[in-house]
């Protein structure tokens, strides 16, 4: 309805736009019966790509798990519990309790951080695979 | 069975299903827009291939990101815009020609055969030699006003302009198209 109205108010040669319309409706074309597929096989795989690594997600929360449990178990537990538990883990002292955490907690940012960038070389390079997916 | 369902179902409930990831509506959606999205592309890219490459990262984007869809427009409307940009962005990095369907990348292609035929006529001809002094916003009006009817305020919104001034882009790009037309058929009739 809208269209008709504009068509009357501008359209000054309706010969010229009836020709326009056939002709540029005859130039459509068909695109590859494919297409639908290829589609589909794209959003898989984008799909595929945006979702997080199971393995490196548990690796992860196991890490950061036992960090806090040794965190609590420095905080809580006496000093006669602490030096047995050193005994039996061979560690000697409580500072390498603190040592351990620091060591864990490092390889969690660093994992964290590499997990980080894989996703944005991911997302900037798009269609290439990433060596650093874990 | 479910393939068959969506087939019927209107564009709304069609959404709510692609937002629930159902394959059977990703692929109806697909399937009832893609020739028009693909034919906006072809215009504005000029080559089968790029056009065929920018119609799967419309489709990819506006799936990924159909949360984001607002039913104050319709959804061919939403999906052109998404191509309108797309293939202005493909514009810019490969520097592409517009409308240069050279005829050799298009017998690359079976289905293109087609346009070749097409371009045998020497109306078609011509029209795609005026057609190439459009501007590409001119020639997503022309494309969408001729070819899929869609109504003038559904263009503003794909183009990112008031409605006026498509109405204004659009007796503007017809002036140009039928002078460029005159001038095409005088040459031809000069080179007789």
């Amino acid at each position: 309805m809208e269209k008709q109205v504009i068509q009357k108010d501008d359209y000054n040669d309706p010969e010229f736009e009836m020709w326009l319309r056939d002709q540029l409706k005859q130039t459509m074309v068909e695109p590859s019966e494919n297409l639908s597929q290829r589609i589909m096989a794209k959003l898989d795989k984008s799909i595929d790509k945006s979702q997080t690594d199971p393995i490196l997600l548990i690796v992860l929360v196991v890490l950061l798990m036992l960090c806090s449990c040794i965190m609590v178990f420095l905080s809580v537990f006496p000093e006669l519990w602490r030096g047995i538990t050193a005994k039996i883990l061979v560690l000697d002292t409580g500072i390498d309790y603190r040592s351990l955490v620091h060591i864990i907690t490092g390889v969690v940012v660093i994992g964290i951080l590499f997990f980080r960038l894989d996703n944005l070389l991911n997302k900037k390079v798009g269609k290439q695979k990433i060596l650093l997916t874990f | 069975m479910i393939e068959a369902q969506t087939d019927r179902i209107s564009d709304e409930a069609l959404i709510s299903l692609v937002k629930k990831n159902h394959s059977g509506a990703i692929n109806e959606l697909i399937n009832r827009h893609k020739v028009m999205v693909f034919n906006l592309a072809l215009r504005l890219l000029g080559n089968f291939h790029e056009a065929e490459e920018a119609a799967q990262d419309t489709f990819v984007k506006a799936i990924q990101s159909i949360h984001e869809f607002r039913a104050d427009s319709q959804l061919g409307t939403w999906l052109y815009r998404i191509c309108f940009n797309t293939c202005i962005t493909y514009k810019r990095k490969k520097r592409l020609n517009t409308f240069s369907l050279s005829k050799a990348k298009l017998e690359e292609h079976p289905t293109t055969q087609l346009l070749c035929a097409l371009e045998q006529k020497d109306n078609v001809k011509y029209l795609n030699q005026a057609l190439s002094t459009l501007s590409s916003s001119d020639i997503a009006i022309v494309s969408l006003f001729y070819m899929d009817d869609l109504p003038t305020h559904e263009i503003a919104k794909v183009i990112g302009i008031s409605e006026g001034n498509v109405r204004v882009k659009l007796h503007r790009a017809r002036n140009i198209l039928k002078d460029q037309l005159k001038k095409i058929l005088n040459n031809e009739v000069l080179n007789l």
